[in-house]
């Protein structure tokens, strides 16, 4: 392990020096790691490629800054992780999602929601994931993102401690807050569902 | 469990078993990267590029409109002194 971080170490410290080779190596051995991060967290208005170059300038200005102690990867996945935060920070504009928005599959998928004990059908799962990620938006952002991580990347309460940072406590206290506030909201959608004929 | 919490706990398994969109993410060329890094360091250790010269180029502005006011100081002192002597001797002349 201690090697892994040394190789790790010697391979920024080439970057840090200007060698471009290092450099190519730094960006296709990260590229899969911050190209899962941004699509699982973008905020909404963003490019995709557009959010991975900010990350990839953050991780080379801040070079300097990784002292081998932990893996590269983890390093790089907090850096990531806190880019896509900050974008989601910056839209404010988090409205509550009304019936009214919701498509015809949407519509489908609610009824399909109501039955008690059903499976979702698998048909219904792309307009699962659509209101799921419309209900996500009207999150805090930290939220959001760790509902993504827990449902969708099935990370652990530890996994996730060691690519954000934050305490466990913090991580169970926002994931009850997450859950409660996705409740009370798919509980006013499924409410204020017209009858099905 | 709540039939709510059901209801949700169906929805997140049915979005995460959802088929992902396929998309091609570019990232950034290493070379660029580096460029971007090298120009960010100069940037750091030298905040204000333009500050130096421009302070140089003020000095050098006041010195030389210092001087130039004092050589025009001591040229109109020379013309007072020249045409209090007019003056004078145009006084004493008979």
């Amino acid at each position: 392990m201690r090697d892994a971080h040394h190789q790790d170490l010697n391979l920024v410290t080439q970057v840090i020096n200007g060698h471009e080779s290092a450099a190519d190596q730094l960006v296709e051995r990260l590229s899969p790691l911050v190209a899962s991060i941004v699509r699982r967290r973008q905020p909404r208005r963003s490019d995709e490629a557009d959010m991975s170059q900010t990350v990839f300038l953050k991780i080379f200005s801040h070079l300097d800054q990784y002292r081998g102690q932990v893996p590269l990867e983890h390093w790089v996945s907090r850096i990531a992780v806190n880019a896509c935060l900050n974008e989601l920070r910056h839209e404010r504009n988090r409205p509550e999602l009304r019936h009214a928005d919701l498509s015809p599959d949407h519509e489908e998928l609610l009824a399909n929601l109501a039955q008690p004990g059903n499976e979702i059908d698998p048909s219904h799962q792309t307009a699962a994931r659509e209101l799921i990620d419309q209900l996500l938006a009207t999150l805090p952002p930290r939220e959001h993102m760790l509902i993504s991580m827990l449902h969708f990347e099935s990370l652990s309460t530890e996994e996730i401690h060691r690519m954000t940072g934050w305490s466990r406590l913090a991580i169970r206290l926002l994931a009850f807050r997450a859950r409660k506030r996705l409740k009370t909201q798919l509980n006013k959608l499924l409410s204020t569902r017209k009858p099905q004929p | 469990m709540k039939p709510l919490d059901q209801q949700l706990h169906k929805l997140l398994k049915a979005a995460a078993q959802a088929p992902p969109t396929l998309t091609v993410t570019k990232h950034p060329s290493a070379r660029w990267l580096l460029q971007q890094r090298q120009s960010r360091l100069q940037l750091t250790r030298n905040p204000y590029p333009l500050l130096r010269p421009a302070l140089a180029a003020a000095c050098t502005i006041l010195t030389l409109t210092t001087l130039l006011n004092l050589h025009q100081i001591a040229d109109s002192k020379r013309d007072v002194f020249n045409s209090a002597n007019i003056a004078l001797s145009q006084l004493l002349t008979p």
